[in-house]
């Protein structure tokens, strides 16, 4: 069953330096229980897509210039302010990207725990609310949460202070829970931690996440699906295989080359994309990438290429896409004009 | 441009009915007494308070010039004009009921003359009375017995002067030579002025006193005269801010807004309003000049300088608060004094003329060669106004240069007393209804004489003046000294300052005086 | 957290020694005394008026007298301007008002500053942000002399409602405490304005909105702890000000207040009411500061002690 189904999404923001296409014509859909990877450096509009889902971009100076949020059939888009406020933090939750400044350091995290329950459920009472609370926290793997339960973040470490915003988030198991780069501010062993416990809420209670992140390689284990953005726009969308091994955007190959791994050859050279991120401002009808792509030619810099659909999931925007045979050797494959 | 308004609103609004009530007469003291010892204090504000409160052998009218027995009923000047014997009411009673008699005038007078009373005007009796300095120096009751201060019976009280002195009365109705009780001073020391403690004679008694608030003094029943004390109560408020002086009787609260209670700038307006008084006062405004300091020293450049203020545009355009332009020290209808003529004469041109030939002579044309000269004020706007005006005056018509600096006040004092200035401004009040209370400054050995000037002839002139009794022919003498004084130059008089203030209509009795005193004995509203 | 404050209270005593030995000494650089006078005393009344206050001593011997009195007795020695009070009379009559008034300064100027820095705040680049910060930045700038006379004019004059001066009921405190309030509400407005946006524009506060929480029980539950914090470091000595008098206020509403001794005390070089003003002051902010630090501790648990 279709949870959320993104069509077309538009997201502008006016800025003294012009009009900035944050997202443009971004759709995707998540089936219950799905996992979706929604990968892109930073400015490609990853991050900007979910907030103007949950509403909570600010408008001005955002502004939504085309599409729908279709949430159980519901446009997120369309509803009232009041409506929303339902909705986060109990249907769809979302949690950023650096848990050291994203909880309030003047409050108890007992406090922050307990007015997720206290908004969306207040027929609960102060036992059963704590009760579910620490409930949670041991789910997470939180060691001595009645301990925890009552400290102010500055006393915890930067994994349990992530555990407990997750915990935060699926207080009300919510149907879909938003996670905004969880692992970046991390080092590496929390990091692994903190994505076997998504894997382990997506398994055990069924839970949708989109997993939002500039690494591929975190996607790999854990996601269903993977959308690529680039410069606000579609790059490519597929599932796991379709990525990682019939990759057809020349963007998303640069992605895969860059990722260092266990078998290069000591004394190598890493293999970043050449060229820097795009100007926002000065985006048109062209294809985003072409600056920095090795198979660029003259009709990628007059026209923006239309969106292919290969298979039933599998979708690039680009003319002239990588090709794999099925030995999984990449060739060139023209598409028509 | 608040004052705008507050002139705006001062012009066009009626007076509202008064706030206070029929039996009592508040007023603004513009600021708070340092003390009310009749012996030790000397400020404006302390006086218009010990005025209500205590009286001397002789009291004073409502014109403060005018004698009338107070405490002494009746009094015999000797032939030799040196000895004094005071007649003293029979029953007289201090405000808490015990007897007043001549033993406690002498006990008082002895009082001023002790070192620790600190009493700065001791000199009146110091320099006049026999035995007195000796007893000022070594306080002895050896010394004490020598002093011409004798209460030969409870009524009669006798003075014995070393010299005539033709003003002698007008001393004794001054708040300095007021009785104190013995008992009450002694007991109490420092604090004996203090509301529950204090005794007094006068026609009202201090009923209380709080700091920076007010004080309340009410009628004094067992005052020999109470019969005609009109007003129960006198309440003096200490604001200093004039503007806020304004304010409050503008809002009906004050009967009268005090001693020149009101901005100086605003009285060129409020002339036109019906409440505004405005008449001479008894303060002389010159400048000193440093006789020891060349130029300076010769008389030529002062009288020069003298001539080339014109005294007319400086009233009338630069300090506009109604002052009288004069160009004498002792300001005329002192008493029956009629003034003198001075230097400036009715023509100013003529006297610029005149300036400029002396200046010649004395060796700067047209100013050439002539140093600039300093000038000393202490800071305060309207000083700074005149010594400003007064500066390019004598720029323009003698072609010299004065700088004025301002020093604060007490750092003024030290620099004047210092002789540490070519001209320096001096204003100053005379204490009783005489031109013996300026014209005395100038004598060589004078403690306030701040110029270096020193005249064997006017010292000489000026206690002739001493030695005759009151009346005409003392006052002719009297204009010679000062003319001596004004010819030979070191000061240059420039105004007499007046006293305004508002006072609501239905005050009765308040005589315009000299020093703006008010005897509320004397007030009633209708 | 009591052993810090004992530690500051030991630290504030040192200090308070200090400002009574600088200003002691500092003092008497001023030229001039306290009984010059335009009319000279005569020179025995005055060697006995220097006597009477020690003022013929050595300096050390002076200053010696004046430790010793006010550390054992807490006498801050005679005026030599009002000849038959004592200092501690006079600052006890005078704190009395000043404090009246500072107390109504404060809850006018904490009431308005807050509303109005947390209406800015939270309307921020809207009129509602512009208006209130432009009144405040003319209170800021507007001299307090004008203020007083403007508000003096127009309420008590004007209008009627209030009396122009003086305190003898309740409606006279109004208008000077307002004066004063206004002043430091300016202030604080701007102040809680600046420390709400910047606790607005953090992370948590869009965490609080993710799960759901209402505009409301996000500013007062998540902001206004964090946001207040610049107010109070303010507050300390703010409130030492407001408490010790304004003399502008005070002359042009004739409050009998400590600020004109202050100032009166300086020009007549009565030199133990100064004193004495000074110490009053002086540990009025070093209490308050005390205070302050222990408050944060209170608003931020980040906070410690050790």
């Amino acid at each position: 069953m279709k949870l959320l189904e993104v069509k077309n999404l538009g997201v502008e923001f006016h800025t003294d330096e012009g009009i900035v296409r944050a997202a443009d014509n971004i759709s995707f859909d998540l089936e219950q229980g799905e996992v979706l990877g929604i990968v892109g450096e930073s400015g490609s509009g990853k991050s900007v897509t979910c907030l103007a889902m949950m509403g909570l971009l600010p408008m001005p100076p955002a502004k939504i210039t085309s599409g729908e949020v279709l949430f159980n059939k519901r446009d997120l888009l369309k509803l009232s302010e009041a409506r929303m406020r339902a909705i986060r933090g109990k249907d769809i939750s979302m949690i950023f990207q650096d848990p050291f400044t994203s909880l309030n350091p003047y409050l108890k995290i007992s406090t922050q725990l307990m007015e997720v329950l206290k908004t969306h459920a207040h027929t609960m009472t102060y036992a059963e609310s704590k009760r579910r609370c620490i409930e949670v926290l041991e789910q997470l793997g939180v060691p001595e949460p009645e301990i925890r339960f009552n400290s102010y973040p500055h006393q915890l470490s930067g994994g349990l202070k992530q555990r407990i915003m997750i915990a935060m988030s699926l207080l009300l198991q919510p149907k879909i829970l938003i996670a905004d780069e969880p692992t970046t501010a991390l080092d590496v062993t929390i990091q692994a931690q903190i994505l076997d416990l998504l894997k382990d809420i997506n398994k055990k209670h069924g839970t949708s996440i989109i997993l939002i992140t500039h690494d591929l390689g975190v996607v790999a284990d854990l996601c269903h699906k993977i959308q690529v953005m680039y410069g606000g726009r579609l790059a490519e969308q597929g599932d796991v295989d379709d990525i990682f091994y019939r990759t057809r955007h020349p963007y998303t190959k640069g992605l895969l080359n860059s990722i260092p791994s266990l078998d290069i050859e000591p004394g190598s050279k890493l293999k970043p994309i050449p060229g820097s991120p795009p100007d926002l401002t000065a985006l048109g009808d062209f294809c985003a990438f072409s600056p920095r792509c090795s198979k660029v030619q003259e009709k990628c810099r007059t026209k923006r290429p239309e969106r292919t659909h290969e298979t039933g999931q599998h979708v690039y925007e680009c003319f002239f896409p990588y090709e794999t045979d099925q030995l999984g050797n990449a060739g060139d494959r023209r598409v028509g004009s | 441009m608040n004052m705008l308004f507050s002139l705006t609103f001062a012009l066009l609004s009626a007076l509202p009915p008064a706030q206070t009530s029929k039996d009592e007469f508040v007023f603004n003291n513009r600021g708070e007494p340092e003390s009310i010892d009749p012996h030790f204090a000397t400020g404006v504000p302390d006086n218009s308070v010990i005025a209500q409160i205590f009286q001397g052998l002789m009291a004073r009218k409502a014109d403060w010039a005018t004698l009338v027995p107070g405490d002494a009923e009746s009094y015999k000047i000797s032939k030799d004009l040196k000895t004094y014997t005071f007649k003293i009411r029979k029953g007289l009673k201090w405000s808490d009921g015990t007897p007043l008699t001549a033993k406690d005038y002498e006990y008082s007078w002895l009082r001023v003359l002790r070192p620790e009373t600190l009493s700065n005007y001791s000199y009146w009796l110091t320099d006049n009375v026999v035995g007195a300095l000796a007893y000022q120096e070594k306080p002895t009751p050896e010394n004490a017995a020598k002093v011409g201060i004798k209460a030969i019976d409870n009524e009669t009280f006798v003075v014995t002067l070393n010299k005539p002195v033709p003003y002698f009365l007008h001393l004794t109705a001054e708040t300095i030579l007021a009785p104190v009780k013995k008992e009450v001073v002694e007991k109490w020391g420092s604090q004996w002025t203090r509301p529950e403690n204090i005794v007094s004679n006068g026609p009202y008694k201090l009923s209380s006193w709080k700091v920076q608030d007010r004080i309340v003094m009410d009628k004094n029943p067992l005052f020999h005269d109470a019969a005609n004390v009109k007003l129960q109560r006198v309440v003096a408020l200490p604001i200093e801010d004039r503007q806020t002086g304004v304010n409050m009787y503008q809002q009906g609260k004050l009967d009268w807004s005090g001693h020149n209670g009101a901005p100086n700038s605003l009285v060129p307006a409020f002339k036109a309003n019906p409440d505004f008084r405005i008449f001479p006062g008894f303060i002389s405004y010159y400048y000193l000049f440093n006789t020891k300091r060349p130029p300076l020293d010769n008389p030529k450049v002062r009288e020069a300088m003298v001539l080339t203020i014109d005294r007319d545009e400086l009233v009338k355009q630069v300090t506009r608060g109604g002052e009288i332009g004069y160009g004498a020290l002792v300001p005329p209808h002192t008493g029956t004094y009629g003034g003198a003529q001075g230097l400036p004469s009715k023509d100013f041109k003529a006297d610029v003329a005149k300036a400029k030939k002396l200046l010649a002579e004395a060796g700067f044309p047209e100013g050439k060669g002539f140093r600039t000269l300093n000038l000393l004020y202490n800071t305060d706007e309207n000083h700074k106004k005149v010594a400003l005006a007064l500066s390019q005056m004598w720029k323009k018509n003698l072609g010299i240069t004065v700088a004025p600096f301002n020093q604060e006040w007490k750092v003024y004092l030290k620099s004047q007393n210092a002789k540490d200035f070519d001209l320096s401004r001096q204003g100053w009040q005379g204490d009783y209804p005489d031109p013996a209370t300026f014209l005395e400054l100038f004598q060589s050995k004078s403690g306030n004489n701040h110029t270096g000037w020193a005249s064997a002839e006017y010292d000489k002139k000026f206690q002739e003046t001493n030695n005759m009794p009151a009346g005409k022919a003392r006052d002719a003498k009297l204009k010679e000294v000062e003319e001596l004084l004004l010819k030979d130059a070191p000061i240059a008089p420039i105004f007499i300052y007046t006293n305004f203030g508002f006072l609501r209509p239905e005050v009765v009795g308040f005589e315009e005086n000299s020093i703006d005193r008010p005897y509320v004995r004397y007030f009633s509203k209708k | 957290m009591l052993k810090y404050i004992l530690k500051r209270i030991g630290g504030g005593v040192v200090t308070l020694f200090i400002v009574i030995t600088l200003s002691f000494f500092m003092m008497r650089l001023a030229p001039g005394g306290p009984f010059s006078k335009d009319r000279a005393y005569p020179p025995e009344i005055l060697r006995n008026i220097e006597a009477k206050y020690h003022l013929d001593k050595p300096l050390l011997v002076q200053y010696g007298i004046y430790l010793e009195r006010v550390i054992f007795h807490f006498d801050l020695g005679p005026s030599t301007r009002y000849a038959d009070r004592s200092v501690n009379e006079l600052i006890a009559s005078g704190f009395e008002y000043s404090a009246r008034i500072g107390l109504g300064a404060l809850i006018f100027s904490v009431f308005v500053g807050l509303c109005a820095g947390l209406i800015a705040a939270l309307n921020h680049n809207k009129f509602l942000d512009y208006f209130p910060m432009s009144i405040s930045m003319i209170g800021v700038s507007m001299p307090d002399f004008v203020l007083a006379n403007i508000l003096m004019l127009v309420f008590a004059l004007q209008l009627g409602w209030l009396p122009v001066a003086g305190i003898d009921s309740f409606s006279g405190y109004i208008l000077p405490s307002a004066t004063l309030g206004l002043i430091f509400a300016s202030s604080i407005a701007r102040l809680t304005r600046g420390g709400m946006l910047e606790i607005l524009g953090q992370d948590f506060v869009r965490t609080a909105r993710a799960k759901g929480l209402s505009q409301r029980t996000i500013l007062w539950r998540h902001t206004l702890k964090g946001g207040l914090v610049p107010v109070v470091s303010y507050l300390g000595p703010a409130i030492a000000s407001m408490m010790t008098g304004s003399l502008i206020v005070e002359k042009v509403f004739n409050i009998p207040g400590l600020g004109r001794f202050f100032v009166d005390s300086a020009t007549n070089r009565d030199y133990t009411l100064a004193m004495g003003s000074v110490i009053v002051f002086a540990v009025l902010i070093i209490a308050l500061n005390i205070f302050v630090d222990c408050v944060y501790g209170l608003l931020d648990p980040r906070v410690t002690y050790d």
